[in-house]
């Protein structure tokens, strides 16, 4: 029993690869409200500097490290949104449950949680690739990427689940075409697929998996391939493998990493 | 297995004037907002807090989904009401008479007692830090 409960210990840890959004109050310190906003401030000030118009933004909410992860969770931002200036375009998990939505956030919001580091790390793609997710967002085209069945360890090239690094991962490929239109996950994963997007792979044993699987509304496996599920290799949409995949396809897209003062 | 992530309500939150559809509207936003404290928005809250120094509350008044706080400053003696959720404040320590410490930052006030935050009080800075809703409720 003390095996399977470290077993789940260690699963919560790494589903905590994405956003998950458990309805649950904790008392919050002074310090960390003020720092969160400080995050915002710090970062709304370095997306101005920056001259864009639409850049990825991502926060370390939970210790990944163990996985070699340092950001948990991404969207995008898009200073001439017409909710507000420098608003975060994300898909959020509905407080630990099998759902998800789509929502427009101000950088406070963003940052204003339970944080593990109070740092963000923004990436602004080529003058082009923002025109073109900004045309995306503008017109709403990204809403139909939405699965609102949500897993944190969902696979990256099945539409069963998904999670909320892979919804911008999709949307971020809808707008990378040019001479064809992506107008569905599936289109958007043969896409990232052929473009060579590798994910992050979790080392997750079947006693691993099957505590979250028994105790998490928002973790499932069932859509992974049995191939890479039974050898315990589950292979999701990180962060990481995302700013990875962006700087391989645009050498020139400038990072900018920002710790809370 | 307990997770981590902060509770959240709030935020509405107006000037003194505001509304009564932009009192509604502003409870219904605060459904999913993902804020561990509430939030309240007034207008011009950096003259009262400069001035007021330590700060009580003199009332606290619920309607329905909105709760009115008038905090009253020591030093000023002049009262100031911010509107805020009122789920926002289920379990706060925000009770009339309770002294209150403003602690100012480059987007608001933090009001905190006994070292908890009970309420940050966004400058027109914070507030355009802090807005939530659906994407497809354009």
């Amino acid at each position: 029993m003390k095996r399977l409960l470290f077993f789940v210990a260690a699963l919560l840890a790494a589903a905590q690869v994405h956003a998950g959004r458990p309805c649950e109050e904790r008392p919050t310190t002074p310090r960390t409200v003020s720092r969160a906003l400080d995050l915002a401030l710090q970062t709304r000030e370095q997306l101005d500097q920056s001259g864009a118009s639409l850049a990825l933004i991502a926060r370390a909410g939970q210790d990944l490290t163990k996985w070699g992860l340092h950001y948990s969770h991404m969207g995008l931002v898009w200073r001439d949104h017409p909710k507000g200036k420098w608003t975060v375009v994300h898909e959020l998990n509905q407080c630990g449950t099998a759902t998800s939505e789509i929502y427009d956030e101000g950088l406070g919001n963003f940052f204003l949680d339970d944080l593990w580091r109070m740092e963000a790390v923004i990436l602004v793609p080529s003058p082009e690739m923002q025109q073109r997710l900004v045309a995306v967002l503008s017109t709403q085209k990204h809403v139909p990427f939405h699965q609102s069945r949500y897993s944190m360890v969902a696979y990256p090239f099945s539409t069963r689940y998904q999670n909320s690094n892979q919804w911008m991962l999709e949307v971020l490929a809808a707008a990378s075409v040019r001479d064809v239109s992506i107008d569905s996950r599936e289109q958007a994963q043969s896409w990232l697929k052929m473009a060579g997007y590798q994910p992050t792979e979790l080392k997750l044993d079947a006693l691993t998996r099957l505590g979250a699987r028994m105790t998490r509304a928002n973790v499932a496996f069932d859509d992974h391939p049995n191939e890479l599920r039974y050898s315990d290799r589950i292979r999701t949409v990180t962060v990481d493998s995302v700013l990875r995949f962006v700087e391989r396809r645009e050498p020139a897209a400038q990072r900018i990493e920002i710790a809370a003062r | 297995m307990r997770q981590s992530l902060l509770c959240l309500f709030i935020c509405a939150v107006i000037a003194n004037q505001a509304s009564a559809q932009s009192v509604t509207d502003a409870s219904r936003a605060s459904v999913n907002v993902s804020i561990g404290i509430p939030v309240a928005a007034t207008a011009a809250s950096g003259q009262f807090f400069r001035d007021a120094g330590q700060l009580s509350v003199a009332s606290v008044q619920a309607s329905g989904k909105v709760t009115t706080v008038v905090l009253k400053g020591a030093q000023s003696g002049a009262e100031f009401s911010v509107q805020i959720a009122s789920k926002g404040l289920e379990g706060s320590a925000l009770a009339v008479g309770v002294t209150i410490t403003a602690v100012a930052s480059a987007t608001g006030h933090l009001l905190v007692q006994g070292g908890k935050a009970l309420m940050f009080v966004p400058n027109e800075v914070g507030q355009s830090l802090l807005h939530h809703s659906r994407s497809r409720d354009v």
